[in-house]
C-alpha cells in the first residue's frame, strides 16, 4: 500500500475526547477511530454520548478536551472536508414547505453541479423507493418515508464517509433491510465508509463490521460484531417467569442446575395481575432454556410468562464500565 | 465534484479536496455555495408565509382609517398625509415588528427545525452562511417594506382633495427620500434581528424583547436622547432630508456628520459580530 493510501484508512479519529453541558458530561476521555471502506456501527443505550460525539466528529460542537480530526483536519474549521461527508440526523431536518425532490437538489447543490444534482436526486429518489412521491412535500410523509428522505440526502454527492445518527429509526423491517442493502451497495460501488450509530445491538450487527461501544460517556470497547455478540453471552442474563406455582418451579430449578445455570433467583409478583413471578440470573442461557422446557413438560407446571429482561447488553456495560 | 466511477472516493480524490487550492478557486467555490444558499433562504422566506402574516398586519390601518373617516377622507397635503402615517405608524411600530417577524424564518426557525446542521455540514463556510442570510433578510425587509410604503403613498394620494392621486409624480422625491431612510433601518434592525434570532431556542424570545425595548422602553427612559440608539440616528438624517415635512427631537451633541458615520457602520459591526458569533456557535 502506499504511503498516500495510509494516510486516509483512518479517516476520523478522537483522542481523549471531553464534552460537557453544564454540569452534564456527554463524552468524558472518549477514544476511536473510523476505518476506510467499512461500515462501522456505533452502539450504546440512550444518553451514552453517541450524539454529542458524532456532532464532534461533524464539527457542529467542539472538545473541551482532546483532539477530534476528520480527514487529518478540524472539522469545526475546515468546511471544504464537508464534500466527503454525508450525515443522517437523528432528529427531523426538514424546511416545513420543502418537497421531497426540491430538499434533494438544494442540498445537493452544496457539492454538486446542477446538471448532477438533477441526476444524483432522481437516481437517489429511486433508490430510497420515494420516486413516485418525490413532488409531495415532506411533512406529509410518514416517520418512515421521512427517514429514507435523511437517508438520500446523505448519499447524494457519493461521499466517502456517511454519519448515520440512528439512521433505521422508523424503518419497517421490510424497508430496513433494503436500507442494510443500499449502504453495503455504497461501500462496494463508490467504497464509502458509514459510521452508524444505535442503542439496537440487532442492527449494528446485521450491517456492521466493526463495533463501537459507548456507554456513559466512554468507549468501552471496539470489535468484530461477533466479538461483541460473544461478550454479551458471556454476562449474566435476567430471566423473567410467571408462574402459577413458583415455590415448586423454584425447588425443581435449584435441584435439577448447577450454580452456572441458575446463579439466584428471587421472587416477587407481577404488579398488574398479581401472579407470581420468578426472577433468574443466569450465566447459561440457553442451557436454562433447555432445562425449564423439561421440567415444566415432565411436572406439567403451567407458565403463563417467560422473557429474558433485558438482552444482556446493559449488564454487559455494567461489567466492562466497573471493570 | 464527482469523478468518474473509479475515481470516486478514491485517495487521489480525498487528496485533491483536502489539499489547499489557490485562493482564487476556493472563493469562487464559496461564491457558488453563497448564491445556492441565497436561493434556499429567499425560497424558505417565500414559503414561510410569515410575509404574508406581516402584510395583514401593516394593512390592517386602511380599513381602520377609511372606518374611522366614513370613507371620506379628502387629504388636503398627500404628502404630509403619507409622512405621517410613514413615522406615527409605519416606521415606529410595523417595520420593528417587520423586522422581527421576516427575519424569524432564517433564524430561529432554521434553528428550531434542524435545517441548519444539514447546511453546516456541506461544504459551505459558516462566515459565507451567515452572509446568505444577511443579504436574503436585508432583501426582503426592504422589498417588502417598500411595497408596503409605496400602497400607502397610492393610498393616500387616492384621497388627495384636488382629486384622485393629484400630486403623485411631485411627490415622488419625497418617496424617494422615505425610501433611503427605509433602506439606513434595514441595514441596521434587520441584522440585528437575524443576529438576535440565531441565538438558539430563545432567539424568538430575545427578538420580541428587542422589538418591544426598541419600541417602548427607550422611549420611557434617560435613552432617548442617547445619540448611540439608532433610532435617534435615522431621526437626525430625516430631519435633514425631508426638513419640510418632519422635526424630530433629537439629542443635541448628536452632529448629522456622525449620524450617517452611526448609520453606515453599525450595520457593518452587526455583521461582524454576527460572523464571529457564527463561527463560534455550537449547534448542539
Amino acid at each position: 500500500m502506499s504511503k498516500v493510501s495510509n494516510k486516509f484508512d483512518v479517516i476520523a479519529k478522537l483522542d481523549n475526547v471531553t464534552k460537557s453541558f453544564g454540569e452534564v458530561v456527554a463524552v468524558s476521555d472518549a477514544s476511536f477511530s473510523i476505518e476506510r471502506g467499512k461500515i462501522t456501527g456505533f452502539l450504546g443505550p440512550n444518553g451514552a454520548g453517541k450524539t454529542t460525539s458524532i456532532k464532534m466528529i461533524l464539527g457542529l460542537i467542539r472538545p473541551q478536551k482532546g483532539r477530534v480530526s476528520l480527514f487529518g483536519e478540524n472539522p469545526f474549521y475546515i468546511s471544504r472536508i464537508k464534500q466527503l461527508i454525508g450525515y443522517i440526523p437523528e432528529v427531523e431536518a426538514f424546511p416545513k414547505w420543502m418537497k421531497a425532490r426540491d430538499y434533494l437538489y438544494w442540498l445537493g447543490r452544496f457539492q454538486l453541479t446542477k446538471k448532477e444534482a438533477i441526476r444524483r436526486t432522481d437516481e437517489v429518489l429511486e433508490e430510497i423507493g420515494l420516486l413516485d412521491v418525490s413532488n409531495k412535500r415532506i411533512k406529509q410523509f410518514s416517520k418512515g418515508m421521512k427517514q429514507r428522505m435523511k437517508i438520500g440526502q446523505s448519499l447524494l454527492h457519493k461521499p466517502v464517509l456517511i454519519i448515520g445518527d440512528e439512521p433505521f429509526n422508523g424503518l419497517d423491517p421490510v424497508v430496513r433491510r433494503k436500507m442494510f442493502d443500499l449502504f453495503k451497495d455504497y461501500t462496494r460501488k463508490y467504497n464509502s465508509t458509514f459510521f452508524i450509530s444505535s442503542h439496537i445491538l440487532f442492527e449494528i450487527e446485521k450491517i456492521s463490521e466493526t463495533v463501537i461501544l459507548m456507554y456513559k460517556g466512554r468507549t468501552i470497547a471496539q470489535g468484530s460484531p461477533i466479538r461483541i455478540r460473544e461478550m454479551i453471552e458471556d454476562q449474566p442474563h435476567s430471566i423473567q417467569i410467571t408462574v402459577r406455582n413458583s415455590k415448586k418451579l423454584s425447588t425443581l430449578l435449584i435441584n435439577n442446575a448447577n450454580e452456572e445455570v441458575v446463579s439466584q433467583i428471587q421472587f416477587q409478583k407481577d404488579v398488574h395481575s398479581n401472579d407470581d413471578q420468578l426472577v433468574v440470573l443466569t450465566n447459561k442461557p440457553r442451557e436454562f432454556y433447555s432445562l425449564v422446557t423439561d421440567i415444566v413438560c415432565d411436572h406439567e407446571i403451567p407458565i403463563i410468562e417467560i422473557k429474558a429482561t433485558d438482552e444482556g447488553l446493559q449488564n454487559l456495560y455494567k461489567s466492562l464500565t466497573i471493570g | 465534484m464527482t469523478n468518474a466511477k473509479d475515481e470516486i472516493n478514491s485517495t487521489h480524490y480525498i487528496e485533491d479536496i483536502i489539499r489547499a487550492k489557490s485562493v482564487k478557486k476556493l472563493v469562487f467555490d464559496q461564491q457558488e455555495k453563497l448564491i445556492n444558499s441565497v436561493k434556499i433562504g429567499f425560497k424558505t422566506f417565500l414559503n414561510s408565509k410569515k410575509w404574508l402574516i406581516y402584510l395583514a398586519f401593516a394593512f390592517v390601518w386602511i380599513p381602520v382609517i377609511l372606518l374611522i373617516e366614513d370613507f371620506d377622507l379628502e387629504i388636503k397635503r398627500p404628502d404630509e398625509a403619507f409622512i405621517d402615517v410613514m413615522f406615527d405608524v409605519l416606521f415606529p411600530v410595523v417595520f420593528i415588528f417587520g423586522c422581527l417577524l421576516l427575519s424569524l424564518p432564517l433564524s430561529a426557525d432554521e434553528i428550531s427545525d434542524h435545517s441548519i446542521e444539514l447546511y453546516l455540514v456541506r461544504p459551505i463556510k459558516r462566515e459565507v452562511y451567515w452572509l446568505s442570510r444577511w443579504i436574503v433578510v436585508n432583501v426582503v425587509v426592504y422589498c417588502v417594506n417598500i411595497i408596503i410604503y409605496f400602497i400607502y403613498y397610492l393610498f393616500v394620494h387616492a384621497f388627495a382633495e384636488e382629486g384622485t392621486f393629484a400630486g403623485i409624480e411631485e411627490n415622488l422625491l419625497v418617496f424617494g427620500k422615505v425610501a433611503i431612510i427605509l433602506l439606513l433601518a434595514t441595514l441596521i434592525y434587520s441584522g440585528c434581528f437575524l443576529l438576535v434570532g440565531m441565538i438558539g431556542n430563545r432567539g424568538l424570545l430575545l427578538s420580541f424583547m428587542l422589538a418591544i425595548f426598541e419600541l417602548f422602553i427607550i422611549n420611557f427612559f434617560f435613552l432617548n436622547k442617547n445619540p448611540y440608539i439608532p433610532q435617534n440616528n435615522i431621526y437626525k438624517i430625516a430631519n435633514d432630508l425631508l426638513p419640510n415635512h418632519v422635526d424630530f427631537d433629537t439629542p443635541d451633541d448628536l452632529e448629522l456628520l456622525n449620524a450617517w458615520i452611526y448609520v453606515t457602520i453599525f450595520p457593518i459591526i452587526v455583521f461582524f459580530v454576527g460572523t464571529f458569533y457564527l463561527r463560534m456557535r455550537e449547534i448542539k
